[in-house]
């Protein structure tokens, strides 16, 4: 068996090497992390990109330690995100002149800009604010802990107020006055994107599926940061793949015996460990909020049909950004992370992934599976890693877990009970 | 006569602070009140007062056990919202009328729904979504609309229309009591050691636990007998200490005590049940719901869940400036996030000062006795070769 992957994203690493590289030929620069509005800070002209890209990126490499171990040794509690403690690491080492791999330098910032979706990042935004001694922009985010329409569309107008400040303080940043038609060129782009997405989304619940949550997780950099002209394209050519294998009962495994859901995010030093291993045992992970359109499935039920205001480029992009599965309280939550992929993906079983040192995907995990178990009936396992730090992670537990949770998928299926192949 | 009289009120406080569930009860009982038990120090007691119900603060219960909430809450998050599972669900929180929690951290942040999934045990549980940037042009209106939110919230819990007069007198009550706290640590730092870190702790803790006005009365008592001792007082002369942190939690006996027994004495503190309970007054010349929203906006000391200019690390070296005190000691809560940044940050602004400071992470359900003290012991002597 072999895990047939997108071609589209098969050069994914390339991509961002050369996103990163073009960061560099900008005047200002931004570090972000979380949901901020990464296209209103190109149309101002200010490069930027997502911390949490750059610590998957050194992840993804497997040379997290070094930059782990940098900011531990300068005092950093080892249980912060371990996004945090690398790309705090890389600052620490960048202001102290250590040697960084040329493919992972970063130009350094002019100010620092996060949504503050995760509580724990407006520290990390403070610790890199005083590192190199720049501005820090916050982006708070309101709680929506209801399923409540009008609850999240306050979060949405309050963010486009907020967004209307981040356009002066860009102005005073830049000395240049804000391109309101550039960024409406640019929401275009991004609703086009949108589209591309939602079909790619779409096709997931094709049995078999043409693409996995692992094809559309590696993706996640261009539809997070980069979010050009370029970017959309590439979305496009994903999704002309998915459909033509749909077309043909292409799966993206030889043979998909099993469908599972991947909740929380990814440990990304294991995406082609992982990936082996479902192929391996005829698993599929087909459903996942964090690869798969995530946040904006909740603004769609604001903005049907894709969460994309057309008319007011701020409402587009607060729209875009306001409403984070972070800042949601549990049913929310659940709902949008959870539920209707369990309902329309066809899902025979769920990993609930507890990263370490993630609080916003870790808290309620347990009870996320509990509830998934209770409410659908089916398997689900709560796996304790980590997105970055590889030092959670033991590839013999790992596969042992999966191995029983499809056993239990096998026994379901002999009680008559589950979903029928 | 007077120390007894001293020694009787500190065991009267002890008393108070050693089961606050059975404190808040019995006075819940005496007065006829419900009881609203507050998570983070953000949420606004006063309305609560002012609704004719008694506030307390939930703290983690000291020394006893999470049995039942491991099957819901990780043992790598914080031992304060552990323990508040565990509470919800061995039915301690039973009584309270309501748990009111103030979104400070992600831990925080779930735990409410958490609890409210998991179990019926507590009646009400509300959430208080506060936007963590105090000083920007959106924060007080945003706080403004939230506030009156709560207010009828609150109000509804005991069927009562909070007016403004009932608010500004029960920000009175508060204040009065706050001065009294704040008058307590002068006495303090004047007379290094006249009152032991673990006996202001227990003051703060039944602060906690109790009517306000029923604390003022016992505090009062324990001012005038303070003031009485300092007239023929010696100053310790240990070395003289801020302890800092130990947020959302009590800093536990053993750590306070090792630090006055290893060679310091602590004149003052950036502790959660210390000054950073009481060291903001609310400003009696706003409209009350305006001064809940200045104090929350602008509070004395920098909170590691919010964001101002001014850190942590500026508000230590103020402290250390206007105090005296030789260095810093930071108590860590195991697993408290928010802290690790706000702790890593301060500690490189306070050594870029030329100033000392010792990080102590306590594990909050193990004791780690002897190696607090032996850290301890060391930083002092390291501090008196200076």
């Amino acid at each position: 068996m072999a895990v047939r992957r997108i071609e589209a994203s098969a050069n994914i690493s390339k991509v961002m090497d050369i996103f990163y590289e073009s960061i560099r030929g900008y005047d200002k620069i931004a570090w972000c992390m979380g949901p901020v509005p990464y296209e209103v800070m190109f149309v101002s002209g200010v490069g930027c990109f997502l911390a949490e890209n750059t610590a998957t990126r050194i992840a993804s490499a497997h040379l997290q330690d070094e930059y782990l171990d940098y900011s531990k040794s300068a005092g950093l509690g080892v249980e912060c995100c371990s996004y945090a403690k690398i790309n705090i690491g890389q600052a620490l080492m960048m202001r102290d002149g250590v040697d960084i791999p040329e493919r992972f330098r970063l130009p350094k910032p002019d100010f620092i800009a996060l949504g503050d979706a995760c509580a724990s990042m407006m520290q990390w935004a403070r610790c890199l604010g005083e590192i190199f001694d720049v501005p820090v922009f916050i982006f708070d985010m309101p709680f929506v802990e209801s399923d409540s329409d009008e609850e999240a569309m306050n979060a949405v107008i309050y963010h486009k107020e907020r967004l209307k400040e981040f356009i002066v303080f860009l102005e005073g940043i830049t000395g240049k006055t804000f391109d309101m038609e550039l960024l409406k060129e640019r929401c275009n782009h991004i609703t086009e994107m949108g589209i591309w997405r939602q079909l790619i989304f779409d096709m997931q619940k094709v049995v078999p599926a043409p693409s996995s949550f692992i094809d559309n997780a590696v993706v996640m950099g261009p539809s997070l940061t980069i979010r050009t002209p370029e970017a959309t394209e590439l979305f496009k050519e994903f999704a002309q793949e998915v459909v033509r294998r749909a077309a043909f009962g292409i799966g993206s495994s030889d043979q998909e015996k099993y469908r599972l859901m991947w909740r929380g995010n990814f440990p990304w030093y294991k995406v082609g460990a992982l990936s082996k291993l479902f192929d391996k045992h005829s698993a599929v992970l087909v459903g996942g909020c964090y690869a798969l359109l995530k946040d904006s499935l909740r603004c769609a039920d604001l903005f049907p049909p894709l969460g994309y205001p057309s008319d007011d480029p701020l409402l587009h992009v607060s729209a875009d950004y306001a409403i984070s599965g972070y800042s949601m309280g549990f049913d929310p939550k659940y709902n949008m992370q959870v539920k209707r992929f369990i309902e329309d993906f066809h899902i025979d079983a769920v990993i609930v992934h507890s990263p370490h040192t993630c609080r916003p995907w870790g808290m309620g995990a347990f009870d996320m599976r509990n509830r998934i178990k209770e409410e659908f009936g089916i398997p689900a396992i709560v796996l304790e890693l980590d997105h970055t730090d590889e030092s959670y992670y033991n590839d013999a537990q790992v596969e042992t877990r999966i191995q029983a949770l499809l056993e239990e998928v096998d026994a379901q299926r002999a009680m008559g009970l589950g979903r029928k192949i | 006569m007077v120390n007894a009289k001293f020694q009787a009120l500190i065991n009267q406080f002890t008393d108070l602070a050693a089961n606050p569930h059975k404190t808040a009860k019995e006075w819940s009982l005496k007065t006829g009140k419900k009881v609203v038990a507050c998570a983070g120090l953000d949420v606004p007691e006063p309305l609560i007062e002012a609704a004719g119900m008694m506030p307390i603060v939930l703290l983690e219960e000291y020394g006893k056990p999470i049995e039942l909430a491991n099957a819901h809450v990780q043992s790598h998050m914080c031992g304060y919202v552990r323990s508040m599972m565990e509470q919800a669900l061995n039915g301690t929180l039973n009584y309270v009328e309501a748990l009111m929690i103030r979104d400070a951290c992600h831990e925080l942040r779930m735990i409410g729904d958490l609890i409210h999934y998991v179990t019926d045990n507590v009646k009400h549980i509300q959430f208080m979504y506060f936007p963590p940037t105090q000083h920007e042009t959106l924060t007080k209106p945003f706080i403004q609309k939230e506030m009156a939110k709560i207010r009828k919230i609150i109000g509804d819990y005991n069927s009562v229309e909070i007016t403004d007069e009932m608010l500004a007198k029960a920000i009175k009550t508060h204040n009065e009591n706050r001065k009294l706290m704040i008058r307590l640590y002068d006495i303090r730092r004047g007379n290094p050691g006249i009152i032991s870190a673990v006996q202001v702790s227990v003051v703060i803790q039944a602060s906690m636990c109790m009517p306000k006005e029923e604390h003022s009365k016992l505090l009062q008592e324990l001012i005038a007998v303070l003031e009485e001792m300092s007239k023929d007082f010696k100053p310790s002369n240990s070395i003289p200490i801020i302890v800092s942190g130990s947020l959302c939690e009590i800093c536990k006996d053993y750590v306070l005590e090792a630090i006055e027994s290893t060679g310091g004495v602590v004149i003052d503190d950036d502790l959660y049940v210390g000054s950073r309970y009481f060291n903001t007054l609310y400003d009696e010349l706003l409209a009350p719901m305006d001064a809940l929203i200045e104090a929350y906006v602008n509070p004395i000391s920098p909170c590691p869940t919010k964001y101002e200019k001014r850190s942590i690390g500026d508000y230590q070296l103020e402290m250390l400036q206007t105090t005296g005190a030789r260095a810093i000691v930071d108590v860590i809560v195991q697993n408290c996030e928010a802290h690790y940044y706000g702790y890593f940050m301060a500690h490189q602004k306070v050594l870029a000062a030329g100033r000392r400071d010792l990080d102590l992470f306590i594990d909050m359900e193990n004791d780690q006795f002897g190696q607090v003290k032996t850290r301890l012991q060391s930083f002092f002597e390291s501090l008196e070769g200076e």
